[in-house]
């Protein structure tokens, strides 16, 4: 994938991400602040490990459609190590 | 006996691997404070959930659930968050740092902005966060070693044990002080001697002992309580005159102390406070590359959030249920722990919080090494003739000592509120560093000038909220309209920082091409 259309997939995996987090822990919790038992478990529980779901799933396909080919690319252009200098 | 013996074999064993690492390692200041960039990804993986994990993760969290109800559930949203910075923040840190030689949070920042004052600025942050925590780390651990050793009565020789007292001879001290005494000795020896490499390997048992900690808590909790349908109907039927049932299912929570406004503000500033913090930042400098992040992530991600959900939230929920009236919300994964296992796998268990504790307290120690004599001591007081690689070990090694020292003291006071009050605060100084890696970063339009202006505006404003009586306001109280007074800081800071970086003059181009091109 060429640069411009990573960077373009990482802004809409951030806007994504952002989204999700406005729905779990924003007003959409306004939506599901309810006493309510489903299968068992209570709504809220349920929302929030959805989002949850949701947030790593973004982040996995960040890490399989984004940034798994960086790795290699940083490692042949990082500069020399000064480390063991004291600075 | 039982106790002393697991508490013995784990203490034995984390030592033992302390002291392997100072076998491995060498008298390099990079060696000693970031492991030579060269851990892999488990080891970095494990080392930031060990120190993100600290013994409130164990107890105050579930602790929490108890007292307020489903609504802590969403602070644990934090994760994933926490997850996907180790690879937006950590990977270009890390890059930075092995490209340029950086060892602390001040170097990187101090370089781009060419700036003392902003060395010092990060430097007094991050000591600020440090000390609270390995202060309440200490003192949990000593309540711990009073627990587990509860109800013992052991006499071999000069020894005994009873009573929550400890005897040797004529020498004897309550098992709360010396649960204390003895968890800070081995941990400030293991981090004294083996520096990063020791921290981040006993991390890795630690770590993995304290995710086994969260889930075993869960599934007895879940068993105890007929199944994960029979925990959630018991706990949604939670009620009394005061408060009817499902208020305990619902926001903001029995005692109201989840309104929205607060969830939302208090899940990223825990999330960006923590991430920013010194002693994962070094965490991410010291990772062999950008694959042992990439990988780190996805295990931060996936087993933490895991732990929480079916570990936390359980033991929280369920000891709702189970002991409805405790004084102490916090105590109630040790009541579930000994009520309803045998005496060998209580003690277990109550090991890996212990762990947590030393997990969190050694890697924030080392950190607060690292900004002592890196960030001032090398750069203010040895500006003549620049301090050698064994100097700046040993002067670490003593800073080590001392703060651990000055910690347990703190710890053993019996009245540490003010230190509680700091530790509440120090959270949000660490998120104040935050906008300070948006110019090395991010944008190049930050300036020094900009930059300053937003860590002291945002920590004032932090204070602020967080005690306006300090400041003799009295119109509105901590954290105004739910909203988290870390929050308010940043706010303050970012729009500072934007404000006065428009203003104001960048760095040289140089200096910027260098960092952004890098």
């Amino acid at each position: 994938m060429d640069l411009p259309r990573k960077k373009a997939l990482f802004r809409k995996l951030l806007l994504a991400f952002a989204v999700s987090f406005l729905l779990s822990n924003g007003p959409g919790l306004l939506l599901v602040n309810k006493p309510l038992l489903i299968a068992g478990m209570p709504l809220l529980y349920l929302w929030a490990a959805g989002w949850a779901a949701i947030q790593i799933g973004i982040i996995l396909y960040a890490y399989f459609k984004l940034w798994r080919d960086e790795v290699e690319e940083e490692f042949e252009t990082a500069g020399p190590d000064r480390s063991g200098e004291a600075k | 006996m039982t106790p002393l013996l697991v508490i013995g074999i784990y203490l034995a064993v984390t030592f033992g691997i302390g002291i392997m690492a100072w076998w491995r390692g060498r008298v390099t200041a990079d060696d000693y404070y970031i492991s030579a960039r060269s851990q892999g990804y488990m080891v970095t993986a494990l080392a930031i959930m060990a120190t993100f994990f600290s013994a409130f993760a164990m107890l105050g969290a579930p602790g929490m659930l108890y007292a307020g109800g489903i609504g802590f559930v969403y602070f644990m949203l934090n994760v994933p968050i926490c997850g996907a910075l180790i690879w937006i923040i950590g990977r270009p840190l890390w890059r930075l740092g092995k490209r340029f030689g950086y060892i602390t949070p001040s170097d990187l920042v101090a370089d781009y902005f060419q700036s003392d004052t902003l060395r010092v600025l990060i430097a007094l942050l991050g000591i600020t966060y440090i000390i609270p925590y390995a202060v309440l780390q200490f003192k949990g651990g000593g309540y711990l070693f009073e627990v587990i050793t509860r109800g013992s009565d052991v006499h071999v020789g000069a020894f005994s044990l009873a009573g929550g007292i400890i005897s040797f001879g004529p020498l004897s001290l309550s098992t709360s002080v010396f649960g204390a005494l003895l968890l800070a000795s081995i941990t400030m020896i293991y981090t004294i001697m083996g520096g990063m490499r020791a921290v981040c390997w006993t991390d890795v048992f630690q770590g993995a002992l304290l995710v086994l900690g969260m889930l075993l808590g869960g599934l007895i909790t879940v068993w105890k309580l007929g199944g994960v349908r029979g925990l959630f109907s018991q706990a949604a039927a939670v009620g009394n005159a005061a408060h009817p049932a499902g208020e305990f299912i619902t926001l903001p929570g029995p005692a109201g102390m989840f309104p929205i406004t607060m969830i939302f503000t208090f899940t990223l500033v825990a999330s960006f406070g923590t991430m920013a913090s010194p002693g994962q930042w070094m965490r991410y400098y010291s990772a062999r590359g950008p694959d042992a992040l990439r990988k780190s992530m996805i295990i931060f991600a996936v087993v933490l959030t895991a732990c929480y959900f079916f570990g936390t939230a359980f033991i929280g929920l369920g000891g709702k249920v189970m002991f409805p009236s405790l004084a102490q919300p916090d105590t109630v994964y040790l009541m579930i722990l000994e009520k309803y296992l045998p005496l060998v796998f209580a003690s277990f268990l109550v090991t890996t919080i212990m762990a947590a504790a030393m997990s969190t307290a050694n890697g924030n120690l080392h950190a607060l090494s690292a900004l002592v004599t890196k960030d001032l001591y090398s750069r203010f007081i040895r500006t003549g003739n620049r301090a050698g690689q064994r100097e700046m070990v040993w002067v670490g090694r003593t800073v080590i000592s001392l703060a651990s020292i000055v910690s347990l003291w703190i710890a053993l006071q019996p009245n540490i509120g003010m230190i509680v009050q700091i530790g509440l605060i120090s959270m949000a100084a660490s998120l104040q560093m935050f906008p300070a890696l948006i110019g090395p970063l991010f944008w190049k339009g930050a300036t020094r000038t900009g930059t300053i202006a937003g860590v002291l505006l945002g920590m004032l404003v932090s204070l602020v909220t967080f005690q306006p009586a300090w400041f003799g306001i009295s119109s509105f109280g901590q954290s105004p309209l739910s909203i988290h007074y870390g929050f308010w800081g940043v706010v303050v800071n970012l729009a500072a920082l934007y404000v006065v970086s428009r203003l104001t003059s960048p760095p040289p181009a140089a200096v910027i091409e260098r960092f952004h091109r890098a």
